[in-house]
């Protein structure tokens, strides 16, 4: 099966003269569908970055991208946010809730910047509060709910409109690890469910442990290496 | 004061009619009533107010073997100070504090100084396209910020003029994201956090400021600017000290432009933020490894951070407190 996401000697450096820093250098990864990846590195060792590179928030310094298939680099734009927008889901460390709106609110809210008619949207909510498990919190408001319920709400955001591939960037860096495992369960469940494949970020060897497919950054380079989980 | 009336009255006649008594009386228990329906009133609004705060001291005082003894409720047998200890460790309280000190008050700072002038300018200058300005300056308070977040963190990302930064930088924008500059650029120029808000209050303000005071000083031949800052300024105390209150705590408690601009929060509302995160695993390091932290435990802890949070905020307004309320009232804002 054709991978959701294949780089080519894909390199990122920032800046230049001695200031420069190289990221990523020539590296050549494909990613399979429908599973949950884990990026592991330290501070700094460029995982946001390489999530951005993913989503088309960045270009490669030089090397290529696939999502599904299609080059990124050739992509301008407006074709870059319409690809974010049909097959992407963003989960950022700040949960990005609005805090008027009840969480169905916020779900139905993303669900109609991407454009789903309304009619489909309560199925789509219902589906996405059960899969990370907040159906008793569907009418509360941000404020109202604990750090782990807002980061499964901006979960259920990202994946109401049924996106290909959800990015997230350290989701659980705030919270407990215990709060953790309920998000990787969540993710589980996604995985089992939908076609979505999973990409997230974390420097947190328990949380990591969890997940069966993960990538190093090391020394520039993105090395593989499998878990034995037992999830 | 009716039945002070009443009381000169009686004195001065001396001669009490059964009428007088009776109205005597009668004011007498109204003026009681009211005091004690006041009463009631403030104990119970104090009460709602103040009863989490009680609660969270005193569950901050409480000792780990007090959790699971049924005969506590709120005074604590075992008075420790290992809380306090625990949280000033594992958030790296003090130096969090100063920086959220220098982070909301830089904002502050910039943000009432830029959203009094942009509020001067709408009160007093007819321009062409004012009032779709002005419209536009509500709008941003109509929308939520976290309907942008992909377009904000990207603009600070590769921040730029108009093309001019990149120009002498290899052809990319500068990366703010990880400093303060996205909070000290928005504030300044009066697009910060619930600047829509602040130009509002000003505006208004400044509307009701009369005319003439400005006149006169214009007519004795003193500049706009000079006019602003030794006329209108002066007379603007009240909305001045509410902007400032106001944009102080929300950057404060922040917690969306806070993680989002910044990579590692190193300020009390990313700290709290992520204080189940640090404290738990400090919890499992200590007690060497494995799930064996006592969710009861954590949450003692997580709560002894949230006081000392907001503990900052409570002496800050104790101080502040009586021209915060006199300025509220006078800006006609409550809330
Ligand atoms: N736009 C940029 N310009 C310059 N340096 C950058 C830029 N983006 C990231 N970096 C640098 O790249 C390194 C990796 O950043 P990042 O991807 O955020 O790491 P991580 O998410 O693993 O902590 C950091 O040293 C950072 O300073
Ligand atoms: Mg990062």
């Amino acid at each position: 099966m054709e991978p959701i996401i294949k780089t080519v000697k894909m390199s990122k450096h920032f800046g230049s003269g001695n200031k420069k820093v190289e990221l990523f250098n020539d590296v050549d990864i494909s990613i399979g569908r429908n599973q949950l990846v884990g990026i592991r590195g330290r501070s700094g060792s460029g995982k946001t970055t390489l999530l951005n590179l993913f989503g088309a928030l960045d270009t490669p310094t030089s090397g290529e991208i696939y999502v599904e298939g299609q080059l990124l680099n050739s992509l301008d734009s407006r074709q870059r946010s319409e690809l974010r927008r049909t097959k992407m889901g963003f989960v950022f460390q700040s949960y990005g809730l609005v805090p008027l709106m009840t969480v169905e609110e916020n779900i139905e809210f993303g669900l109609r910047i991407v454009g789903i008619p309304r009619e489909e949207r309560p199925d789509r909510i219902k589906r996405s509060v059960e899969i990370v498990g907040l159906e008793k919190r569907i009418h509360h408001r941000p404020f109202e709910l604990s750090g782990g319920e807002q980061q499964r709400v901006a979960i259920a955001r990202a994946i109401a409109p049924g996106p290909s591939i959800i990015l997230a960037d350290e989701p659980t860096a705030e919270l407990d690890t215990k709060t953790g495992f309920y998000i990787i369960q969540a993710f589980h469940e996604l995985i089992k469910n939908t076609e979505t494949t999973i990409i997230m970020t974390s420097h947190d060897e328990e949380i990591l442990s969890l997940i069966e497919h993960v990538y190093v950054l090391e020394d520039k380079r993105v090395a593989y290496e499998k878990n034995e989980t037992t999830v | 004061m009716g039945s002070e009336l009443v009381r000169d009255r009686v004195a001065d006649t001396k001669t009490t009619t059964k009428y007088d008594q009776g109205m005597l009386l009668f004011n007498k228990l109204k003026s009681w009533a009211w005091i004690i329906v006041r009463a009631f009133l403030l104990i119970g609004l104090s009460f709602v107010i103040l009863y989490p705060i009680f609660l969270k001291i005193s569950i901050a005082f409480k000792d780990k073997a007090d959790i699971y003894d049924t005969t506590i409720m709120y005074i604590p047998k075992n008075f420790t100070l290992e809380n306090f200890q625990m949280v000033f460790e594992t958030m790296g309280y003090f130096e969090a504090l100063w920086n959220s000190f220098v982070l909301s008050g830089s904002t502050m700072l910039l943000t009432t100084i830029s959203c009094a002038l942009i509020g001067y300018g709408f009160a007093r200058f007819n321009f062409k396209g004012r009032n779709i300005l002005f419209g536009l300056v509500v709008f941003t308070i109509l929308v939520p910020p976290q309907t942008l977040m992909v377009p904000t963190y990207l603009q600070y990302r590769d921040f730029d003029l108009f093309g001019l930064i990149s120009l002498f930088n290899d052809g990319s924008g500068i990366r703010l994201i990880g400093t303060y500059w996205p909070f000290l650029l928005t504030s300044a120029t009066g697009v910060g956090l619930r600047a829509g808000l602040f130009i509002f209050i000003f505006r208004q303000f400044f509307k009701g400021i009369p005319q003439e005071l400005e006149d006169a000083a214009l007519v004795d031949g003193a500049s706009v600017f000079r006019t602003f800052f030794s006329i209108m300024l002066p007379n603007a105390i009240p909305a001045i000290i509410t902007v400032m209150l106001f944009s102080f705590v929300w950057q404060y408690n922040d917690v969306y432009f806070t993680t989002l601009y910044l990579d590692n929060p190193n300020v009390i509302s990313g700290k709290l933020l992520s204080a189940p995160s640090t404290i738990g695993h400090r919890l499992s390091a200590i007690s060497g490894g494995g799930d064996a932290t006592d969710p009861l435990y954590l949450s003692m802890l997580v709560n002894t951070a949230v006081l000392l949070a907001i503990l900052p905020l409570i002496i800050l307004y104790m101080f502040v407190q009586r021209h915060f309320v006199e300025s509220v009232e006078r800006t006609g804002i409550v809330g």
